[in-house]
């Protein structure tokens, strides 16, 4: 079986590192590409710069899009996503630390799936991520 | 009391006074001043024709007196009794037509209705008005009292009514002498009272209600001998009593009193009268004219008076309300104003062009409203940059601090098998302290979006969330035992999201230090402060000690230890902003061991 890929789009390494660890945690054992910020993951997704020559038929599963980035910030990134023909209907999860409500509100107009909110506590973190992980790789059946 | 109210009555005593001054002392002067001035001018017509009417009489005396000394008469009255039934020789005679002519001539010039002349046995033996012969002529004279009267001296009878022609006469008798002064018989005269009656009905002096009248007095009443002005029937007929008010002028008169005064004539009408006696005719008179015409001048005067009093008061009071108005106007507008701008609204203007202090007032208002509006202004920047700070602060602070308590937990997971008690000790320390840091953070942030949030005013049903806000509470911990009282229909305007945040606070904060009390009860209700509704929550629980009642509203100030009680002293400080911003006021009241109520206001 040709595992689901998930896109974590996450400037902060040790948000990286502790999301991978919650994942793992989860026994989320998907490959999992990591980027830096906005303007990589539009390359990513679209075989642009840095991943030129990517075959852009493999879409990743799940994309975990945080919203202060350096560059292109995750409203950018959504927009672009949803814009597009080739990733409009991509689940995007928006996984932040701002809780305000001008950032959920434009995350959801912007057709964001989901905005999750990262605790501080690491085991409710884990938790949080577990669930995601369960409901959009696992449970939900994509269009 | 109000300017305007001050105004009117400041200028309407300008237009009393008057009056008062003029109702207390001149009126009743123009009024008793009159009434001397009339009552002599009644003295004197009733004088005047008093006057008269004795010298009429007395002329009617000499008359008689000059037909007594007749040599005619004196020589030839007591031959015509032998001669009484013997006409035809009689009137033949030369001493009779020489007699018949002179007083028929006599009869003529003074207007007589009738002579006649009466033998010393009271036998008519003369009448020179042929029309009373048949009736007289040979027979005793039929009314005693005047003959007897008459054989005296000259003697006036009664005024009678003629029954032959229905006209009201006078009746005059002398005594006759013969040369030797020896009583021969009498010379009886009847007058006509027109003429006398023609002069009394003269009104001049009187006016358009006076006149002037006679009576006499019969037996125990008054009776009228002339016609009245109100009653022309009145002669010989009418009569008033010699008792009360009515016809008292009359009434004095006839009793032979001369006087004069205001009182009531024979129709009850007030009346100002002069009366006086006449004795030789035993007649009253009475001389009157109504008082509402003798006072009229000084009623006039009066009416006059009142009626410019009347329109000064009313010009007083519309001047009044004019100046009050012009001077409570602005001041009223300026009001207004300072109420607009008190209730928030600093871009209002109520300055006004007026060169007087009430515009230059308005435009020091104006221009205070303009400098509080700026300073308003420069601290609500103020305020969202620090509140923008503080947020973006606390959120930023999220980051690392997920790190820190991340990467413990994972030294926690992956290396205790490493790590000695105090490493494991301090390990937990960390996590617990992030975790804290955490809800410090989470609560900062709640705070300021209380501060920021976009605020709504509407009907907000206080009790219901109260009650909804009690149910949840109950469900969070259903084995405790707490008594929920919640005043029904407590309605208010706010906003509802932030007056639910706010109840959610104080019923958490009564639930939470409440929890020690095996019968705990939280109460909800409205009390009134300084005139406006003051709702509250009071609670039984631990309380706390009132020298610090301060400190409670400020953020993260406890008064408990966390291990006695949970929670990081935000709550208060959220209500009071909450309410802060609904234009209102928190305070708290308790005792330690004795539970504390948190009231608030809503504007």
């Amino acid at each position: 079986m040709k595992t689901k890929q998930i896109l974590l789009v996450e400037d902060n390494p040790d948000d990286v590192k502790l999301t991978m660890r919650a994942l793992q945690k989860s026994k989320i054992l998907n490959e999992v590409v990591v980027a830096e910020d906005g303007v990589v993951a539009i390359d990513y997704l679209f075989g642009t710069g840095r991943f030129a020559g990517r075959d852009i038929k493999v879409m990743p599963q799940l994309i975990l899009l945080d919203l202060k980035m350096p560059r292109m910030d995750g409203l950018e990134v959504l927009n672009r996503i949803r814009a597009d023909e080739r990733t409009k209907l991509l689940p995007v999860v928006i996984l932040t630390t701002s809780s305000e409500d001008k950032d959920r509100l434009e995350s959801y107009n912007l057709g964001a799936n989901s905005y999750v909110r990262k605790p501080v506590d690491f085991n409710r973190f884990a938790e949080a991520v577990h669930q995601l992980g369960l409901y959009w790789l696992v449970l939900n059946e994509g269009p | 009391m109000s300017i305007r109210t001050k105004h009117i009555l400041i200028l309407v005593s300008f237009a009393v006074i008057p009056i008062l001054i003029f109702s207390v002392f001149v009126f009743p002067n123009a009024r008793n001043s009159l009434m001397a001035v009339r009552i002599a001018q009644l003295n004197n017509i009733a004088d005047l024709k008093k006057d008269k009417i004795e010298t009429f009489f007395r002329e009617r005396e000499s008359d008689i007196g000059a037909a007594q000394n007749f040599y005619i008469i004196k020589r030839n009255l007591p031959g015509f009794s032998r001669f009484i039934h013997d006409r035809a020789t009689l009137h033949n005679s030369n001493d009779f037509q020489d007699l018949d002519r002179q007083i028929k001539e006599f009869q003529k010039s003074y207007g007589y209705i009738n002579v006649m002349l009466a033998n010393s046995e009271g036998v008519i033996v003369y009448c020179s008005n042929s029309v009373y012969e048949s009736k007289y002529l040979g027979r005793p004279f039929p009314e005693m009292k005047i003959y007897e009267e008459g054989k005296e001296d000259i003697y006036f009878s009664d005024i009678s009514r003629a029954q032959e022609t229905g006209r009201f006469k006078m009746t005059a008798a002398g005594p006759l002498k013969g040369f030797n002064g020896k009583f021969i018989g009498e010379i009886i005269i009847d007058m006509d009272m027109e003429p006398i009656y023609t002069f009394l009905s003269d009104t001049t002096g009187l006016g358009n209600t006076g006149e002037t009248l006679i009576a006499r007095k019969e037996g125990k009443e008054v009776l009228f001998l002339s016609r009245l002005r109100y009653d022309a029937e009145a002669a010989l007929k009418r009569r008033a009593s010699l008792n009360g008010r009515i016809a008292f002028p009359a009434q004095k008169a006839a009793l032979g009193e001369n006087g004069s005064g205001v009182t009531s004539d024979y129709n009850s009408e007030e009346v100002l009268a002069s009366w006086r006696y006449i004795p030789a005719l035993r007649w009253g008179l009475v001389t009157k004219i109504k008082a509402s015409e003798a006072f009229a001048p000084a009623i006039k005067l009066r009416n006059m008076v009142v009626g410019i009093a009347l329109i000064v008061l009313a010009a007083g009071v519309l001047a009044a309300i004019r100046i009050a108005k012009g001077i409570t106007d602005p001041i009223l507008a300026l009001q207004r104003g300072a109420e607009i701008i008190g209730s928030g609204n600093l871009d209002y203007r109520v300055g006004t062009e007026a060169k007087d202090e009430v515009g230059q007032l308005s435009r020091r208002i104006d221009s205070m409203s303009g400098n509080l509006k700026k300073g308003r202004e420069e601290i609500l920047q103020r305020n969202n940059e620090l509140e923008a700070f503080s947020y973006s602060v606390s959120h930023d602070l999220r980051s690392p601090l997920r790190s820190i308590a991340g990467f413990s937990q994972m030294l926690h997971e992956d290396y205790a098998d490493k790590l000695d008690a105090d490493g494991k000790d301090a390990l937990d320390r960390i996590v617990a302290a992030t975790q804290r840091m955490g809800r410090l953070i989470d609560d900062l942030l709640n705070m300021s979006r209380v501060s920021r949030a976009d605020m709504k005013r509407e009907k907000v049903d206080l009790s219901g969330v109260a009650a909804k806000l009690a149910h949840r509470l109950e469900n969070s911990e259903p084995e405790r035992q707490v008594k929920f009282i919640i005043a029904d229909d407590l309605f208010d305007y706010g906003d509802e999201n932030l007056l639910n945040v706010a109840l959610e606070n104080l019923l958490s904060n009564a639930w939470k230090f409440t929890a020690k009390q095996p019968q705990a009860v939280i109460e909800f209700g409205v009390a009134e402060h300084e005139g406006r509704p003051a709702y509250f929550v009071k609670d039984n629980g631990a309380g706390f000690d009132m020298a610090y009642s301060d400190k409670l509203f400020s953020p993260f100030q406890r008064l408990h230890s966390v291990d006695e009680f949970k929670g990081t002293g935000i709550g208060l400080a959220i209500v009071r902003r909450i309410v802060a911003r609904h234009g209102g006021s928190t305070w708290i009241e308790g005792e330690v061991g004795k539970g504390a109520t948190v009231y608030f206001t809503l504007r």
